[in-house]
């Protein structure tokens, strides 16, 4: 399967939406205001979560964004299937390899018995002179020239141990091997419900009006827009995206409020009205105090 | 509950010309006022905290509560709970950028400095006071004395 070269790769693992490529992550951000949360480790300093790198985690509205666009295809590796053929071959892999790795093992042993053989020889030596020696003292009455004696031996005479078949090297492939998945196109269907609806309709509007736009989760709404880059700015609004005659209690508008002017932005609430028209109502306290 | 809200604006924020109105669109009572002298009219509208909006509402609110031959485009909700404390939220349609750190912080400045005076307004008022009840108690002293004298004179 071919895909454009132009349009940005979203792999989609378990539901969720990332992009590996760091040039399209960079060209993502700078060109088109879409800013994502990185969430991976950084190769070279794994052990904190300061900053992040690669892959670059999308919202779904995001997505939804670039493929209406046009600017993005949304894929899924799926693994191949393995088939019995594949099986046997990596068998007969392994069995070839383990006898080269014998061959090559008792090879390996006999050159290091040759260059260790005179040492070999007089270690024996030693050894029999000591048993000789502890028969002498027993009482029995032994030559002087048994002492002297040489021990004959050949290589062959010294024993090799069989390499077992679980001690055998084992290959590891450091390189990622491509071909056990294939990337396969995935038809996007965000957004289906009404709050989906409703929640895509705000984030385009507001993208569309030239703010970034981040998920509101660490304030409590649907949104933080920023009038600039994220890494640069203080966001100014917290979206919350609620149906239009959705009920809201006066406590929560309190909640709302007070939480707004705590962190220094505006809380605007928003929704879709009767005339399919987007309204924005801003929070705000009056600072009477 | 608007007399609440009323009161809490008069006596407790001091705010400015506070007048009722009626919205009869609504059939809400709505008030008016001046955060202070130089700052413009400002439209509040008393509501209590166990209400319920929703967007639909608070536009509603935003279209029909309006002065004659006076524009704005917000309105104060307050929300008012049952003891009386009111807390004050602005609603505006539209997107309204909050304000600056600067002036958050300059206005944090000017609140101090104004409870400053006051309280160094409240130690003199009792110093002066201390200061004239001790007068008081002397000349009392010295009226009771010479009496006393008169007194011993008569055998």
């Amino acid at each position: 399967m071919s895909f454009d070269r132009g349009k940005t790769t979203i792999t989609l693992i378990n539901g969720q939406c990332f992009v590996w490529n760091s040039k399209q992550a960079r060209f993502l951000r700078e060109e088109l205001r879409i800013v994502g949360t990185l969430c991976g480790s950084l190769p070279r300093a794994p052990m904190q979560n300061t900053h992040l790198g690669l892959p670059l985690q999308l919202m779904p509205e995001e997505v939804t964004l670039l493929l209406e666009k046009g600017l993005a295809e949304v894929v899924e590796n799926t693994e191949d299937v393995i088939t019995e053929e594949m099986k046997l071959e990596y068998k007969n892999k392994e069995k070839k390899s383990y006898k080269r790795q014998v061959e090559l093992y008792t090879r390996e042993r006999q050159e290091e018995i040759k260059r260790k053989l005179p040492q070999i020889i007089a270690g024996k030596k030693a050894k029999r002179n000591k048993v000789l020696d502890e028969r002498r003292k027993n009482g029995e009455i032994i030559d002087d020239s048994e002492f002297e004696k040489e021990i004959e031996m050949t290589v062959e005479d010294v024993g090799i141990p069989t390499l077992q078949e679980a001690s055998m090297l084992m290959e590891i492939p450091l390189a990622c091997d491509p071909s056990t998945t294939t990337p396969v196109l995935v038809k996007w269907t965000y957004p289906k419900s009404d709050k989906e609806v409703l929640r895509y309709r705000v984030f385009r509007d507001l993208w569309d009006k030239g703010h970034y736009l981040t998920s509101g989760s660490k304030f409590g709404g649907d949104f933080i827009a920023y009038p600039g880059d994220p890494s640069r700015f203080h966001s100014l609004f917290i979206v919350v995206c609620k149906p239009h005659s959705a009920s809201i209690s006066g406590i929560e508008l309190i909640t709302m409020g007070r939480l707004g002017t705590n962190v220094k932005k505006t809380i605007v609430l928003s929704s879709v009205d009767e005339n399919d028209k987007l309204c924005y109502t801003s929070l705000q306290w009056t600072g009477i105090s | 509950m608007t007399f609440k809200v009323y009161m809490d604006m008069c006596e407790d924020k001091g705010w400015w010309n506070v007048k009722c109105h009626a919205c009869k669109q609504l059939s809400v009572v709505f008030l008016s006022g001046h955060a202070s002298r130089n700052k413009p009219r400002d439209l509040v509208l008393p509501v209590s905290v166990g209400d319920s909006f929703s967007q639909e509402t608070l536009h509603k609110y935003l279209h029909t509560i309006k002065l004659e031959g006076y524009q704005s485009d917000s309105v104060i909700l307050a929300l008012s709970a049952d003891d009386g404390s009111t807390v004050y939220f602005k609603v505006t349609e539209g997107l309204v950028l909050p304000e600056p750190p600067e002036m958050t912080d300059w206005k944090k400045y000017r609140r101090e400095e104004r409870l400053n005076l006051q309280r160094q307004h409240v130690t003199l008022q009792r110093q002066q006071y201390t200061e004239y009840q001790q007068k008081q108690q002397q000349q009392h002293k010295q009226q009771q004395a010479p009496e006393h004298s008169l007194h011993t004179d008569v055998p």
